[in-house]
């Protein structure tokens, strides 16, 4: 009972906290210097053209007009109009997002499964040559960006030694499942077309994987550090001298205790992955979001700009809201003291 | 103590060293505790002496650092730990159960407490049918009432004295015919640490349970236990009936902690013990208590007492007593 | 007295002497700590000195020969050349002269402003003003960084300022909630508490009774934001949103390389490994930092 009480005051203050993102990319949005309508229609344009646009962007009225002119066709699911392709923003965004979505959803579970499973690994033989390379590899994880891996991931899996596709998202000889979600897995899987969401898995494996990469790591670091410090707790040697099997200590009493902070900290992972798509996409040439994004950027294509930057910040907000349901989950601590929490 | 049959547990000859950056701390120098079964013994010394780690030896607990360097411990007739030259003989012992100091930390933080105290009844009693019955039945048994809402309660949800209790309770879930408490009333509220010195008592004269209580007060320890081992920097200085230690103490370091105990008669303040214990990474080659000792002699400073039998049942190690009493304990052997 | 006056300055000196001393001592323990002091002051030191440790300094311009474009790593061009015959160790060379300079422009703008606005929400946690402050901040934080990066970065003109104003305004959050949690827990202690009923001024408490003792924490996380911002700056100039050419910048380089691969790997895995050098430098620099300003040991 008390765990829902506190999800809904999360996901209230997280609403709040919307609201706020929606202001203050509007006003970052509105310091640009330059005419966006100008920009959007380059410096041979006609005048009268440029101030038609202005009309039509509402750039005529005042700041605080057009932020609720903006705010009310957001609420009604209207982001505005791209300057560049001339097309409603959510029609673009509703054919590139799930692909992203894709994406990220497997690389946030290769972060969570490779993470805890490599640190629990290395706690398992903590000094042992096993526990040493694990960290090694975790600290060479966490200092190479999601782009080198990307890169490097490319190189070797792709064209060394040729097992997964360069780029894209789908092979070209292969027909995309009718348009059900818009992510092709489910929607392959859905019209029994499991060849299109084989392909389209095996596309995303290696741009998931490059993006994991740092939160794994992160991930495998806190987990081992966690486990081997709750290892020397009373409550753990009291379990090995009551004599409950060793692998049921392992993998029960001193692995839930253990998973707070490194789930925790998953949330700063997530911010890194969403921002670390714009480049990973940008590789492996993936017809995503995030590529979107920079398109819109390298055009300054204003509303598509912050269509996107809101969106990713729901994204995480949500992403934010589920880690710590999770925790809630994990930590009775967290979902029954959690008044003074929020 | 010469019938073997009564005696439930026997320490003998314990040592325990640590690892540590700068060498190795030489804690435990060779330790002899004798417990009969149903009987109370106290283990009493300073904080830092060695006692928590000559309780965790027993449980086979001891941090990933620890060195057995010799000993031999045996529960109720049955060798748990023996360190000989070639290599380490250790079990997990059947019926000890442990308590610890801090009730917070010795519960798992994120499992309730049913979950926990199953997980005993079933593996350390050995009890697979009506689990939870057995479970609920060793709450009320350490007095909590309610017992089955604190079943399904969390730690946090319980007071310091609760969580004890509980700790207690778990304890005694696993059947066990002999219980070593580590300081348990050290982290609690004053008042309630009455009533938990109260509650061990009476479950060990009901259950006849053995106990080791190991705490740095000898008033509680007169209170709670028949007797009592005075401990200093690893090493076991006098032990002796509760009764007699009081009328009697022969170490100096005992008369000092008596001395130390404050009176309510207002006989004036209480006296410390000057000095600190001793370095354990270069400990005193003689007694260990000879740098803080008034008495000592160039022989303490150079050689290890051994235990001496001043009236029966009464042992000292320290020279002091050395004619008074013939050796009976080859307490070390100067190593 | 004057003798005695002078034998306490060189008491408070020999003790500042001894502090440095044991400091340095437990920066030391860990071996990899002094790898990452000598590998950031290599850095630091080739990028000064860019002009006369570049073989090829000229090809830090424009400079273009095709005669001699995309050869791979050889004895006089060891990390290759790119497309438009440059040498490439050359080029990484002077990027690291942007990417330092973004690293300490962007921590000097972002650590003061963070931390202010931690103090003043830890110190008058309850009061509505922090409220506010405390909220504004939770809002940049609802944002991934380097998508806020990215995105102020677009809207300006892709210059190296710009670039790191962008990087600023997304980073300073991060202070702010360092400071605020230490804060938090620091108020009600004796010594604040005591400079309270002195009736000390409040914001001198803050400043000279609060903030000192952030300063180890502070200093760790600048060390390792070094790392962590350069990489930002690089990502920006990934996407085409940084500097731009011909002015040498990690990111772009490895951007531009990304056409060439997988033939010509050289153009961008070198200068992408020099990221990575990069932030395992300051990285492993932290954590000595980190160990120096906590262990009690």
């Amino acid at each position: 009972m008390s765990m829902w009480v506190y999800i809904i005051k999360r996901i209230i203050y997280s609403i709040g906290v919307l609201f706020g993102v929606s202001i203050l990319i509007f006003i970052i949005s509105n310091i640009v210097p330059g005419d966006p309508a100008r920009i959007a229609l380059g410096p041979r344009a006609p005048d009268w053209a440029v101030k038609r646009l202005r009309k039509e962007m509402n750039l005529d009225k005042p700041i605080v007009e057009r932020y609720f002119l903006w705010l009310g066709n957001l609420l009604k699911g209207d982001l505005g109009e791209s300057l560049r392709s001339r097309r409603p923003i959510t029609k673009d965004i509703s054919e590139y997002l799930p692909a992203s979505l894709e994406i990220i959803a497997l690389s946030a579970f290769f972060m969570a499964t490779i993470g805890i499973n490599l640190g629990r690994l290395s706690a398992r033989f903590s000094d042992t040559w096993l526990d040493g390379v694990i960290r090694i590899v975790s600290y060479i994880g966490i200092v190479t960006p999601a782009f080198v891996w990307a890169i490097l991931f490319a190189l070797i899996f792709s064209y060394l030694i040729p097992i997964f596709p360069t780029t894209g998202r789908i092979s070209p000889g292969i027909t995309p499942p009718p348009r059900i979600t818009g992510s092709y897995i489910i929607d392959g899987l859905l019209t029994g077309n499991f060849k299109a969401a084989f392909d389209t898995l095996w596309h995303i494996i290696l741009p998931a994987l490059a993006l994991s990469m740092g939160g794994a790591a992160q991930a495998a670091r806190m987990t081992r550090a966690s486990m081997v410090d709750n290892a020397e707790k009373d409550y753990i040697l009291a379990a090995k001298a009551y004599g409950i099997p060793y692998k049921l200590i392992y993998k029960k009493l001193l692995l839930k205790p253990s998973l707070i902070a490194p789930i925790s900290i998953m949330a700063l992972d997530i911010a890194a992955l969403l921002g670390n798509a714009f480049l990973v996409e940008l590789v492996f040439l993936y017809p995503g979001f995030s590529r979107y994004g920079v398109e819109a950027m390298l055009h300054k294509d204003l509303f598509a700009i912050i269509s996107v930057v809101l969106i990713i910040g729901v994204a995480y907000t949500v992403a934010n809201v589920v880690i710590d349901i999770i925790i809630a989950y994990l930590d009775p601590r967290a979902r029954m003291g959690a008044e003074q929490n929020v | 103590m010469d019938n073997f049959d009564n005696i439930a547990l026997k320490i003998e000859n314990l040592r325990v060293y640590y690892k540590v950056y700068k060498g190795v701390l030489k804690v435990l120098d060779g330790i002899n505790i004798e417990v009969m079964k149903g009987e109370r013994v106290a283990l009493v010394g300073e904080t830092g002496c060695g006692k928590t780690t000559t309780l965790k030896s027993v449980m086979g607990i001891l941090a990933k650092n620890a060195i057995l360097t010799s000993g031999k411990i045996t529960v109720m007739g049955e060798k748990i730990l023996e360190v000989d030259e070639e290599r380490i003989f250790q079990k997990r012992p059947k019926g000890v159960a442990m308590v610890f100091q801090d009730p917070t930390a010795a519960l798992n933080p994120v499992f309730t407490i049913g979950e926990q105290l199953d997980l005993v009844v079933r593996y350390a009693a050995g009890v697979t049918t009506n689990v939870k019955e057995h479970a609920i039945n060793a709450l009320k048994l350490a007095r909590l009432p309610d017992a089955s809402r604190i079943y399904t309660n969390y730690p946090f949800q319980l007071s310091g004295g609760m969580r004890q209790r509980v700790c207690i309770a778990m304890a005694l879930a696993a059947n066990p015919n002999i219980i070593l408490a580590d300081e348990p009333t050290t982290n609690l509220d004053v008042t309630i640490q009455d009533q938990v010195l109260k509650l061990l008592k009476r479950l060990s004269t009901e259950k006849e349970l053995a106990m080791i209580l190991v705490t740095h007060s000898l008033g509680v320890a007169r209170e709670t236990c028949d007797r009592i081992y005075v401990m200093y920097a690893g090493t076991i200085v006098e032990y002796a009936s509760s009764e007699h230690i009081f009328k009697n103490p022969l170490h100096p370091y005992t008369q000092r902690l008596i001395a130390s105990i404050p009176r309510l008669t207002g006989e004036g303040i209480a006296e410390g013990i000057k000095g600190r214990i001793p370095d354990y990474l270069n400990p005193p080659k003689g007694c260990r208590f000879a740098p803080r000792c008034e008495f000592a002699t160039e022989k303490c400073f150079n050689s290890k007492p051994p235990l001496y039998e001043v009236e029966k049942g009464h042992f000292v190690a320290c020279f002091l007593y050395e004619k008074k009493s013939e050796v009976t304990h080859p307490n070390a052997d100067n190593s | 007295m004057y003798n005695e006056e002078a034998s306490m300055v060189l008491l408070a000196r020999a003790a500042q002497r001894d502090r440095i001393k044991r400091a340095w001592y437990r920066f030391s323990r860990h071996k990899l700590s002094i790898v990452g002091l000598i590998m950031v002051l290599s850095i630091v030191f080739i990028a000064i000195f860019a002009p006369y440790v570049a073989p090829y300094p000229e090809h830090a311009g424009p400079y273009v020969d095709f005669g001699s474009a995309c050869e791979p790593p050889s004895l006089a061009h060891p990390f290759g050349t790119d497309a438009m015959g440059r040498d490439i160790l050359s080029r990484v060379f002077f990027a690291f002269r942007d990417a330092l300079l973004m690293g300490i422009v962007v921590l000097i703008i972002v650590v003061p402003i963070g931390s202010t606005v931690g103090l003043i929400g830890g110190y008058f946690e309850g009061k509505w003003f922090s409220t506010l402050i405390m909220r504004i901040t939770d809002v940049f934080l609802a944002i991934p960084p380097l998508v806020l990066a990215l995105a102020i970065a677009a809207l300006l003109r892709p210059t190296l300022l710009n670039s790191m104003m962008a990087v600023s305004v997304s980073w300073w959050p991060w202070y702010a909630r360092l400071v605020y949690g230490m804060t938090i827990s620091l108020k009600n202690e004796p010594f604040v508490k005591a400079a309270e009923l002195q009736g000390m001024n409040k914001f001198k408490i803050m400043f000279s009774e609060i903030l000192p003792n952030h300063l180890g924490p502070i200093l760790t996380k600048m060390t390792l934001d070094m790392g962590w911002v350069i990489l930002t700056g690089a990502s920006l100039s990934f996407v085409g949103l940084g500097e731009q050419p011909p002015t040498p910048a990690l990111g772009t380089m490895v951007s531009d390389g990304a056409k060439y691969l997988p033939t010509y790997w050289w153009i961008s895995v070198f200068p992408a490994l020099m990221i990575v050098v990069i932030i395992l430098a300051f990285n492993l620099l932290g954590d000595g930092v980190r160990e120096m300003l906590t262990s009690g040991e």
